[in-house]
C-alpha cells in the first residue's frame, strides 16, 4: 500500500482548493469566450462542477483511514464521558481486575502444570512404570521389580529409580547447619532426564552399587547458597547426617525434578534383595520409535516372568504398565484444575454481570445524550460502537491490571501453600508469564468486554427519539425491557456465585489434597467428626500413619481394597457436591473422644458426574 | 440506473491516462478532451476528475507540477511517467479483451 496517501492531508487539500479554483477559472474563461457574460460564465463553471467540498471530502476520505480515524474519535470521547464519572469507572474497572485477575492466576497455574511440557529432553518418551491391576495403576517399585524392568533393553533406553525425598536430611559441619531434601537415585537417573553437569560428575555404576561408598550430588540452587559456588567443593566430603559425603558433582540450573530437590544420593540397591514392599518410583526413557501400546505389550511379559521368578509376589490378574510422565505426574489434578478454572469464570461471569448492571443504569442516565446524537444522525451501528467502544477500554484496563494483580496473587498464594499441585517449581517459581498468560488474560479482557457490553449497548440504543427528548430528564427511567434484563442478570449472578461457591470447595486445601495425587493423600481433618462404626466392613490394611507417606503411598500394598465401603459422606456430600471414597481409618489408629479418624478420598467430581461407577471402582 | 454518459467505474483512470500520451495536460483540459474526443458521449462527473487524478499520482503513474496554461492561469500540469504508459498499455489491452467478449456475446461481429 501507498503510505504517502495518508500523508500530508492539510497540505493537500489546500491544494486541491487552489486546483477547484484553477479548473473553475479555466471554465468560466471558455464559457465567456462562447459570449457569456460574466456573471453566467461564472455561474454555469460552478453548476457543471458541482459541490466543491463534496469533491474534497471525497479526496479527504480517500486519504484517512476511516475505521482507525472513528476508532480514535470514539476512544477520545469515550475517555472524556467516563473521567466524568470517576466513581463508576474505578469501581467498573475494579470489579473486572477481579474477575480477570483471577482468572489469570488459576489460568497460570493450568498453564504450568497442564500445558507446558516437561523440562526434560525430549519429554514425550519419558514414561513412569506402573503396577497394573483390576483396581486401577499405581506407581511403586520394589528391587525384584526393578531388576525385571531393567533387563527390557528392547523397549527402554534407560530405567532408573528415584523416590521422593524423605523427612529430610541435616547438612552440619558449617556454622549454620540446615535441612535439606535429599533424593535416593539409581545411577541412570541423570543420564535419563539429561540434566547438565556443570561440575564434576554423576554417580558411576559403582557407587550405586552396596558399599559404593558415600558419595553425593548437589544441586545448583544448594551449591550456590551454601558454597557459594565454589567449583572446588567437588572432591571434597560434606557431613551429612553426621556422616561424610564425598561431592562428586553439581547439576545445572533448570534442571526441576517433580520433587524438589537439594541432593542426591545413590540408591546403592542390593539386587539381590527379595523385599516386595514398595518403597520408590521407576521412570524409563523408551527407545526411539517404541510407541506405549508396544511397552505395555511387552510389560504384559515381563510380568509373567516375574510371576514365574517370584511365585506369591503378584495377583495372576496384577501386571506392569507404562504411562507417559507428564500424564503420570499431572495425574488428577487436571480435573480438579478444570474445576476450578470452571469456578473463576464463574466469577468472571459474575463479574460481568455486575458492570452490565452498572452500565444498564449508566445508558437509562444517558439517555438523553444518546437520543441527542442519533437525532443529530448517529446510526444505530455507531451508538454501539461508541458503547461498546467504552466497554472494551473498561475491560482492557481492567484486564490490565487484573493481568498484574492475578500474577502477584498466584505468586504469593504458591509462596504461602503449593497445594500439593505438582510441577510448580520451589514455592511456584516455575509459574512464569509467558505469552499463553498474555494471549488468554487478552483474550478474556476483550470476551469481557463484549459480553458485558453488548446487552446495554445494544438495549440502549433502541430509543424512540421523540419520547426521549420530550421526556423531562426528571421522568426519564429505566424502561420495562432493560428493567426486565437487569432482573435477568441479577438471577443468573446469584445461582452462579451458588455454583462457584459450591465448586470452590474441591479447591479447598484440606480435600484438594486428598484429591491432588497418588502418594499425596493426607488425613483430612475436616471429616474428624464423621462416625465411622456403622458403615461398611474396614481395610486391614492401609499403610502407614499420616506422617508416614514418604516412601510408601498409603494405599500401596492394599489387597483389600474391595473392602473399602464406597459410600458419599452426607456431609461433604451436601456441602460440596464430591463424591468421597470412605477407605477407612488406620489400623491402630487411636481414637479421638471416642470417634476414630478417617481416612478420605475425593473421587473427582468430573469422573463421578460422568460416570458414578467410578467412586467404587477408583483405587487411589 | 446508471445514465449512457456516466464513464464506467474505473475506467476513468484509463481515459485519463490516454488522454495524456499526448503531452502534459491540467485538470480541466483533460475534462474538455474526454468530452470532446467522445463527440460529447461522455460527461466526466467532475467531483470524481480529481481524486482520480491524485489516485494516479499517488500510484507513481503520473506526475504532478504547477504550472501557467495556455491562457495565463496557475494550473496544475499532469505528466504520464513511464509506470503509467505500461500502465495504460495494459489496461486498453484489457478494455479491448472485454468488449470483445460482451460483442460475442452480444452477436455483434467484431472487427
Amino acid at each position: 500500500m501507498n503510505l504517502g496517501r495518508f500523508t500530508k492531508r492539510e497540505k493537500k487539500d489546500a491544494d486541491l482548493v487552489e486546483e477547484i479554483d484553477s479548473h473553475l477559472a479555466h471554465e468560466q474563461d471558455a464559457n465567456a469566450a462562447r459570449g457569456l457574460s460574466s456573471e453566467e460564465a461564472r455561474r454555469q463553471a460552478r453548476m457543471k462542477f458541482g459541490n466543491p467540498t463534496v469533491a474534497r471530502e471525497k479526496e479527504w476520505r480517500y486519504r484517512s483511514l476511516p475505521w482507525i480515524e472513528d476508532f480514535w474519535r470514539d476512544l477520545r470521547f469515550v475517555f472524556r464521558s467516563l473521567a466524568k464519572t470517576p466513581g463508576f469507572t474505578v469501581i467498573a474497572i475494579l470489579v473486572i481486575a477481579v474477575g480477570v485477575g483471577v482468572n489469570t492466576a488459576v489460568f497460570s497455574v493450568v498453564n504450568t502444570v497442564l500445558l507446558k511440557p516437561l523440562t526434560y529432553p525430549d519429554p514425550q518418551s519419558l514414561v513412569e512404570l506402573l503396577n497394573t491391576g483390576p483396581q486401577g495403576a499405581f506407581p511403586g517399585a520394589n528391587v525384584p521389580k526393578f531388576n525385571v524392568w531393567h533387563e527390557q533393553t528392547g523397549i527402554f533406553q534407560q530405567v532408573a529409580g528415584y523416590d521422593w525425598g524423605g523427612a529430610g536430611l541435616n547438612l552440619t559441619g558449617g556454622d549454620n547447619p540446615q535441612q535439606v531434601q535429599g533424593v535416593h537415585v539409581t545411577a541412570d537417573y541423570f543420564a535419563m532426564f539429561g540434566a547438565p553437569v556443570v561440575a564434576g560428575r554423576t554417580f558411576t555404576a559403582a557407587e550405586d552399587s552396596p558399599n559404593g561408598g558415600r558419595v553425593v550430588v548437589l544441586s545448583y540452587s544448594l551449591w550456590k547458597s551454601r558454597y557459594g559456588g565454589n567449583p572446588d567443593v567437588v572432591g571434597r566430603p560434606i557431613q551429612i547426617d553426621g556422616q561424610p559425603y564425598l561431592v562428586v558433582g553439581v547439576i545445572g540450573p533448570g534442571f526441576v525434578t517433580d520433587t524438589e530437590s537439594d541432593l542426591w544420593l545413590p540408591f546403592q540397591f542390593d539386587l539381590t534383595s527379595r523385599d516386595m514392599a514398595h518403597y520408590f518410583t521407576v521412570a524409563a526413557r523408551l527407545k526411539p520409535g517404541v510407541t506405549l501400546e508396544q511397552a505395555n505389550a511387552q510389560l504384559k511379559l515381563a510380568a509373567d516372568q516375574f510371576r514365574g521368578t517370584y511365585a506369591d509376589a503378584m495377583e495372576p490378574r496384577d501386571g506392569f504398565g507404562v504411562v507417559s510422565l507428564q500424564e503420570s505426574i499431572v495425574g488428577d489434578t487436571r480435573s480438579s484444575l478444570l474445576v476450578l478454572l470452571g469456578a473463576v469464570a464463574l466469577v468472571l461471569m459474575i463479574a460481568c454481570a455486575n458492570v452490565a448492571n452498572l452500565l444498564l443504569a449508566r445508558a437509562s442516565a444517558r439517555k438523553r445524550e444518546l437520543a441527542t446524537r442519533a437525532a443529530l444522525g448517529a446510526g444505530r451501528g455507531q451508538i454501539i460502537r461508541q458503547l461498546l467502544t467504552e466497554s472494551l477500554l473498561l475491560s482492557l484496563t481492567g484486564g490490565l491490571l487484573g493481568l498484574a494483580l492475578g500474577f502477584v496473587g498466584v505468586r504469593l498464594l504458591l509462596r504461602i501453600s503449593p497445594g500439593g499441585i505438582p510441577r510448580l517449581g520451589a514455592h511456584g517459581s516455575a509459574v512464569t508469564l509467558d505469552l499463553n498468560i498474555l494471549l488468554f488474560t487478552l483474550g478474556i479482557s476483550i470476551l469481557t468486554g463484549i459480553l458485558f457490553g453488548l446487552v446495554p449497548a445494544i438495549s440502549a440504543s433502541r430509543t424512540n427519539l421523540a419520547a426521549t427528548l420530550n421526556e423531562s430528564s426528571s421522568r426519564a427511567g429505566i424502561g420495562f425491557r432493560s428493567g426486565k434484563l437487569r432482573s435477568v442478570l441479577v438471577v443468573s449472578e446469584m445461582r452462579a456465585g451458588a455454583c462457584a461457591g459450591d465448586w470452590s470447595g474441591v479447591a479447598d486445601p484440606n480435600v484438594f489434597e486428598v484429591a491432588g495425587g497418588r502418594s499425596r493423600l493426607r488425613y483430612a481433618p475436616r471429616f474428624d467428626d464423621v462416625d465411622v462404626d456403622q458403615r461398611g466392613p474396614l481395610s486391614e490394611d492401609n499403610g502407614r500413619g499420616p506422617g508416614d507417606s514418604g516412601r510408601n503411598g498409603p494405599f500401596e500394598g492394599r489387597a483389600g481394597s474391595e473392602q473399602c465401603g464406597g459410600v458419599v459422606l452426607p456431609a461433604v456430600a451436601g456441602r460440596f457436591w464430591c463424591a468421597v471414597r470412605y477407605c477407612g481409618p488406620a489400623e491402630g489408629e487411636p481414637s479421638v473422644d471416642g470417634r476414630r479418624r478417617l481416612f478420605v478420598c475425593v473421587v473427582d467430581l468430573l469422573r463421578y458426574l460422568q460416570d458414578p461407577a467410578c467412586a467404587r471402582a477408583t483405587v487411589y | 440506473m446508471p445514465a449512457a454518459g456516466d464513464i464506467l467505474q474505473g475506467t476513468l483512470d484509463m481515459l485519463i491516462l490516454r488522454t495524456l500520451v499526448t503531452g502534459p495536460a491540467h485538470g480541466h483540459t483533460i475534462a474538455q478532451v474526454i468530452e470532446h474526443t467522445s463527440e460529447n458521449t461522455l460527461d466526466v462527473e467532475q467531483g470524481s476528475l480529481y481524486p482520480a487524478l491524485h489516485r494516479l499520482e499517488d500510484r507513481g503513474l503520473l506526475s504532478a507540477e504547477w504550472g501557467l496554461s495556455d491562457n495565463n492561469r496557475k494550473a496544475k500540469f499532469y505528466r504520464l511517467t513511464a509506470k503509467g504508459r505500461r500502465e495504460l498499455a495494459a489496461a486498453t489491452g484489457r478494455w479491448r479483451q472485454m468488449t470483445r467478449a460482451i460483442g460475442l456475446i452480444l452477436g455483434e461481429s467484431t472487427e
